[in-house]
C-alpha cells in the first residue's frame, strides 16, 4: 500500500468536506482547549498562591498556633496555653530552631490620633519580628529588644494607617492612643499587601507583645508563634520534634487531642492543591465529558459519511483496497480530524491562556502537560469514534456497494 | 487469459425462492481479445462481471485467471489480484466526487507497490486523450470526458484484463461512440477487454460476441 498517496487522499477529503469537518472538529477544538486552560490556570493560580504564601511563610519556617484544629477552621480546644516558656523550652532543646518569633493578636481595637480614628488590629511581635518575618520599616526604627523586654508603648504602623491618621504629617514620633493607652508611633511598616486570607496588612498596628500582653490584653498566653529552621529540609522533622515537646509540656495523654497545631509548608502545599482541585480535577473532567459527547457526534457524523460513500468503499475494493485498508482509511480520517482539530484546540487554549496572563497580571504558564493531554485525549477520541465507523465500511460487499 | 469452467450462480430471493442467474457457464478469453457479452437485462451479465472482475465467488466451478486457479483464495488474496490483474469501468463512472481527474486516476495506486502513481496516472490521462484535464474536478468534465478518466482509472495499474459493465449506458450517441473508438484502439495496442452490453450496435464492434440468456452463455462466433 502506498501510504503516502492514501495520507493525502484523507487530508484532502478533510478539507473538500469543509462543513463536515468543521462539525467533526469543533467539539474537539472546544474540549481540549478548555483542557489546556484549565490544567494551565489551576497550575497558575497555584504558584500564584504559593508565592503569596511564600512572603509569609518561607520553607524552613513551622507556625505553632495555640489551640487545635485546621488551618482554615476557627481554632477550638482550651486557648490560653501557649505560653512563652514553651517556645523559649524549644529553643533549648532544638538547636535547628535558629529563630523564632512569638505573636498574640487583638482584633478590633481603637486607634485614635488627634480627633480622627480607626478600628484596626493590633499585633504583637518582637524585635526578632523584623528578620524572622522578614518585614521591617519604611520610616522610623523597629522596636528593639530593649522595648520587648520593658513592654514599652511603642508603636509601628502601616503605611495606609499612616496616611489616613497623619496625612502628610510625619507619622514617627507622634503620640497615638490605642483604646487609652498613649503609644509613640516608633516606625512605618514596609507595605505589603493583602495576605492569603485577604487582610490589607498594610493597615494595621504592631506593638512589641510584652505590651500588648501586658498593658492592652492583660493575658499570659499566646496566640502562636513562628519558628525559622536551619534548613528546610529538617522542616517536616523538626515539627515532630516540637510538637513532642509541646505535647510534654502541655501534660498532654496519647488519646487526647491536642491544645495547639502547627502549620508546615507541606501542610501548606496540600491545603493550596486541595485548594485548586476544581482546576486540576472537576474543570478537566468537565473537558473530558465535552470530548465524550465530542467523540458521539464524530462517530455519528461518520457513519452518515460511510453511508453517503458507499459507492466510492465499492470502487477502492474493486481497485483492491483490502478491508483492513478501507478500515484504516476510516480510521485514519477520523483520528486525521481529532488530532488537527487536537492542535488548533491547544492552540487556541494556549492563546486564551496568554491573553487571560496578559490582563489578569497573574503568571500563568501553559503547561507541556496540558498540551500533552489535550492531544492525546483527541487522538484517543478519534480512535473510539473511528472504530465502529471503519468496520462498518469494511464489511460492505463491493458487488452491493458498487449497484 | 481466462477459462471458466461449469461456473454456478444463485441467488436467495425472499419469498420466491433461489435464482439461479448462472447455470454451467463454460467461457474462455484469449489474450488480446475484445469480446462483448450481451443479453437482455437479468440475464445474469452483471453477475458473470462480478464473478470475472473477483468481486463475487462462484457456487460452484473453476475459474483460472491467466494460469491462476482463483477458486479458493481468501478475500485479501482477490483484492490483491483485482489490484494487479483487473481494470473495471462502470455504466456510473463511479468517479471520487470533488477529486481530480489526477487523483481519481491515482486511487488504484493507494493500494499497489508501484512507484511514481503521479507520473503513472499522468500517463493514463494521456492513454484517453484527457492530458489538459489533469486538475478538472469531475463535475467540470463532461460524460464521455468522465469515463474516459474511469478507463485511465483501469489502465493505470497496467492490468491484464479490462472488464467493462455498459460503459456506455449512461453517455449520449457521440460520446459513447468516443468511448466505443478508444476500446477498439486499446484492444489494437494488445489489452485484453470483455464488454458486457445489451446494445447489438456496440457489440457488433468486437472481434467476438458471446451471448447470455437465461444463465446459458452462447457464442456468437466472430463478428
Amino acid at each position: 500500500m502506498n501510504k503516502k498517496l492514501l495520507l493525502s487522499s484523507i487530508l484532502r477529503t478533510m478539507a473538500r468536506y469543509k462543513l463536515r469537518t468543521f462539525f467533526m472538529s469543533f467539539g474537539i477544538v472546544v474540549g481540549v482547549a478548555v483542557l489546556v486552560v484549565t490544567r494551565s490556570m489551576g497550575s497558575g493560580a497555584e504558584q500564584a498562591m504559593l508565592d503569596n504564601i511564600a512572603r509569609l511563610f518561607s520553607a524552613s519556617s513551622i507556625l505553632v498556633r495555640a489551640g487545635g484544629g485546621h488551618m482554615n477552621s476557627p481554632q477550638d480546644g482550651p486557648m490560653a496555653t501557649l505560653k512563652i516558656d514553651d517556645l523559649e523550652a524549644i529553643e533549648e532543646a532544638l538547636d535547628e530552631v535558629i529563630a523564632w518569633d512569638p505573636m498574640q493578636i487583638l482584633p478590633g481595637q481603637d486607634i485614635s490620633y488627634q480627633g480622627k480614628s480607626r478600628q484596626l488590629a493590633v499585633y504583637g511581635h518582637s524585635e526578632r519580628a523584623e528578620s524572622v518575618w522578614g518585614r521591617s520599616v519604611v520610616a522610623g526604627e523597629f522596636f528593639t529588644a530593649d522595648d520587648v523586654r520593658s513592654a514599652s508603648r511603642v508603636a509601628l504602623v502601616g503605611t495606609k494607617t499612616a496616611e489616613a491618621l497623619f496625612g502628610d504629617q510625619d507619622p514617627v514620633d507622634q503620640q497615638i492612643r490605642i483604646g487609652t493607652v498613649f503609644f509613640r508611633v516608633k516606625g512605618i511598616l514596609e507595605p505589603f499587601g493583602l495576605d492569603p486570607h485577604g487582610n490589607d496588612r498594610d493597615d494595621e498596628l504592631w506593638v512589641p507583645v510584652t505590651t500588648l500582653m501586658r498593658r492592652l490584653a492583660n493575658v499570659d498566653y499566646l496566640w502562636g508563634a513562628k519558628l525559622i529552621v536551619d534548613d528546610p529540609e529538617w522542616v517536616e522533622a523538626t515539627a515532630a520534634r516540637v510538637t513532642e515537646i509541646l505535647a510534654r509540656r502541655h501534660a498532654i495523654a496519647r488519646d487526647e487531642p491536642n491544645d495547639f497545631s502547627l502549620i508546615t509548608p507541606a501542610l501548606i502545599k496540600k491545603m493550596v492543591a486541595q485548594a485548586n482541585r476544581v482546576f486540576k480535577v472537576f474543570l478537566p473532567a468537565a473537558a473530558g465529558v465535552a470530548l465524550l459527547v465530542a467523540a458521539i457526534v464524530i462517530a455519528n457524523i461518520m457513519l452518515i459519511s460511510v453511508r453517503e460513500r458507499i459507492a466510492e468503499i465499492g470502487l477502492r475494493k474493486a481497485v483492491g483496497a483490502t478491508d483492513r485498508q478501507v478500515s484504516l482509511q476510516f480510521l485514519a480520517e477520523a483520528v486525521a480530524v481529532t488530532l488537527c482539530s487536537g492542535v488548533l484546540g491547544a492552540g487556541l487554549g494556549a492563546a486564551l491562556v496568554a491573553v487571560a496572563a496578559k490582563t489578569s497580571g497573574v503568571p500563568l504558564l501553559v503547561t507541556p502537560d496540558g498540551l500533552a493531554l489535550g492531544l492525546v485525549a483527541a487522538s484517543v477520541v478519534g480512535v473510539v469514534a473511528g472504530t465502529l465507523p471503519a468496520r462498518k465500511a469494511a464489511r460492505l460487499d463491493p458487488v452491493e456497494a458498487l449497484r | 487469459m481466462i477459462q471458466l469452467r461449469g461456473i454456478c450462480k444463485s441467488f436467495q430471493r425472499p419469498g420466491e425462492g433461489r435464482l439461479e442467474v448462472l447455470k454451467e457457464v463454460e467461457f474462455d478469453v484469449e489474450a488480446g481479445e475484445l469480446v462483448a457479452v450481451v443479453g437482455p437485462s437479468g440475464s445474469g451479465k452483471t453477475t458473470l462481471m462480478n464473478i470475472l472482475g473477483l468481486l463475487d465467488r462462484p457456487d460452484s466451478g473453476s475459474y483460472v485467471l491467466h494460469g491462476d486457479t482463483v477458486s479458493g483464495l481468501s478475500s485479501n488474496q482477490l483484492a490483491r489480484l483485482r489490484n494487479r490483474k483487473i481494470g473495471f469501468v462502470f455504466q456510473q463512472f463511479h468517479l471520487l466526487p470533488r477529486t481530480t481527474a489526477l487523483e481519481n486516476v491515482e486511487l488504484p495506486l493507494v493500494y499497489s507497490e508501484l512507484t511514481d502513481p503521479e507520473a503513472r496516472a499522468a500517463e493514463a490521462l494521456c492513454q484517453v486523450g484527457l492530458e489538459d484535464r489533469v486538475t478538472h474536478y469531475p463535475s467540470e468534465l463532461s460524460g464521455g470526458q468522465q469515463q474516459r478518466v474511469a478507463i485511465a482509472r483501469a489502465l493505470v495499474n497496467e492490468p491484464d484484463l479490462i472488464l467493462a459493465d455498459e460503459p456506455t449506458g449512461n453517455l449520449d450517441r457521440a460520446s459513447g461512440e468516443g468511448i466505443m473508438k478508444l476500446f477498439r484502439e486499446l484492444h489494437a495496442g494488445g489489452r485484453t477487454i470483455v464488454l458486457i452490453t445489451h446494445n447489438q450496435e456496440l457489440a457488433r464492434q468486437a472481434s467476438r460476441v458471446v451471448r447470455i440468456e437465461d444463465g446459458h452463455l452462447r457464442n456468437g462466433g466472430k463478428s
